[in-house]
């Protein structure tokens, strides 16, 4: 925790090893699997960086939604407080409370935090959303 | 069986496909694990067949289950008469030769089928520009292969053991869904979201059900790419139901299922337009195109539980696995896509919404 390189930096220099001096090396199989340690350590590697600031945004987001009154959960840590707002919420939907609105503000709301989820997860996908048309004839 | 199938345990299939096929002798080469396949296993044999009305040098498939299957897909037998049933219908899938439902031979049931040439390859598939002259030939091809399918419909007693008959398909899929939902450690509700709007905004039932695929998607295509691409084999039935055609069609043109070439609507290949012309064709029923989109939501919010319960298999400690642990991750993709298609068909509509017909 206290030295350097630290997990992000550590992650980082794993990932370049792996594609810029590993990966040309390998071909089939091996290198499908190469490719994926090397998208998990990329995850991870985001996830390092970011430190905090994607669970604060989700929490923000859920604050901004609910009423900062009504996301605070004594005695949880952030993640906890996460998935306890996501199950409430999942009950609420299900149980109809947002029929008239489901393309609005509840909609917007649960945008905004799967896109902060994809800034860790893949980045790359947020640039292709132009291309999520449906297909029609 | 394992890992591979013991040398005991090829000579015991050998003998018993012979019993099966009235050959008097087969002889079995060493079998070759082939790739795919994260519930079922699929091995590659070279049979020598002596006598009987198979003989010759037949290039078999031997089908069995993975270490962890999944709950919903069919048992071994099951997809054989799925695969049986297909065939007389005139879809091109290997040709069904023996299923050994018992486990008998060699500790898990398994089936023979011969083996298809041609590769299932989506990603070039989707990608290969040298295919681009051949695009619409081969996505109306791909509408003819559905059209036959569903030319399979219910009642059929070989295939009793489908689920679906006489129910909606939707009001079906969304109780799945949930089911499915609720046996996660986690909630999510993005799909929570995804399965109300689809109830909500339910087409009308379709006239009759049909033989759904399933799994009608690039990955389970097996095309010969040498000279003009045509479609040799249409695999993996394990999750076959009674269902409206339109959800077959919702889930090859899904987003998640165009491996990247995003602006061809079926499944990276080509342009629905082709897709309906062949699966009208080939006297499929007049289905109402312009609800796809309805379909490709059920499509991605499907997917995405799918997804996630993949990773779970890993997660839980029930089976290691690199790739299952990045599909779990892969679930933040589809619940995007699903808000952004609810949000594209609540600003432009659903032309003629009410089912098929």
């Amino acid at each position: 925790m206290l030295d350097r390189p630290n997990r992000g930096e550590l992650l980082a220099a794993a990932e370049k090893t792996l594609r810029d001096e590993v990966l040309p090396h390998l071909s089939g199989s091996t290198k499908y699997k190469a490719l994926m340690v090397a998208s998990a350590v990329a995850m991870a590697r985001r996830e390092a960086e970011a430190g905090y600031a994607p669970a604060k945004e989700i929490l923000d987001g859920y604050a901004e939604f609910f009423g900062q009154d009504n996301v605070y959960r004594a005695g949880m840590d952030s993640a906890e407080r996460i998935a306890a707002l996501n199950r409430d919420l999942s009950t609420a939907i299900r149980e109809g409370e947002y029929d008239d609105d489901l393309t609005g503000a509840v909609h917007k709301v649960l945008t905004e935090l799967v896109i902060a989820r994809l800034k860790l997860s893949n980045p790359g996908f947020l640039e292709t959303a132009e291309y999520a048309q449906p297909s029609v004839c | 069986m394992g890992a591979i199938l013991t040398d005991e345990q090829l000579e015991a299939v050998a003998s018993w496909a012979a019993g099966q096929l009235q050959a008097d002798r087969i002889r079995l080469s060493a079998p070759v694990k082939m790739s795919g396949g994260a519930i079922q296993e699929n091995w590659s044999i070279d049979a020598e067949i002596s006598g009987g009305p198979h003989a010759g040098s037949v290039p078999l498939v031997l089908r069995t289950d993975a270490p962890s299957g999944v709950a919903v897909s069919h048992p071994r037998a099951h997809e054989f008469a799925l695969l049986k049933a297909a065939f007389d219908a005139g879809t091109t899938v290997p040709e069904p030769l023996a299923v050994e439902p018992d486990g008998a031979v060699t500790g898990k049931p398994f089936y023979l089928m011969r083996r298809a040439t041609g590769t299932a390859n989506p990603r070039a598939l989707a990608r290969d520009a040298a295919l681009d002259p051949h695009r619409p030939a081969l996505t109306e091809a791909l509408g003819r292969e559905l059209a036959r399918i569903h030319s399979i419909t219910p009642p059929r007693t070989d295939l009793d053991f489908l689920k679906g008959a006489g129910t909606d398909p939707v009001t079906r899929r969304v109780a799945e869904f949930r089911t499915q939902l609720d046996a996660l450690p986690d909630a999510h509700p993005i799909l929570e979201l995804g399965i109300r709007w689809l109830e909500l905004n339910k087409p009308a039932a379709p006239d009759t059900l049909v033989l759904g695929h399933g799994d009608f998607r690039c990955g389970n295509l097996m095309v010969e790419t040498s000279g003009t691409p045509r479609v040799t084999a249409v695999l993996d039935w394990e999750f076959s139901s009674w269902s409206d055609p339109l959800e077959d069609v919702g889930w090859i043109c899904a987003r998640c299922w165009r491996f990247g070439a995003d602006q061809r609507g079926v499944g990276g290949i080509g342009e629905l337009a082709d897709f309906a012309r062949g699966y009208e064709a080939e006297g499929g029923r007049a289905l109402n195109w312009t609800s796809v989109p309805y379909w490709e939501v059920l499509a991605t919010v499907r997917w995405a539980i799918i997804a996630l319960h993949q990773g779970e298999r890993h997660l839980s400690g029930r089976e290691f696995s690199m790739e299952l642990a990045l599909t779990a991750r892969k679930a933040a993709e589809m619940e995007y896509d699903v808000l952004l298609l609810t949000k594209w068909i609540d600003e432009n509509g659903l032309e003629g919404q009410g089912g098929n017909g």
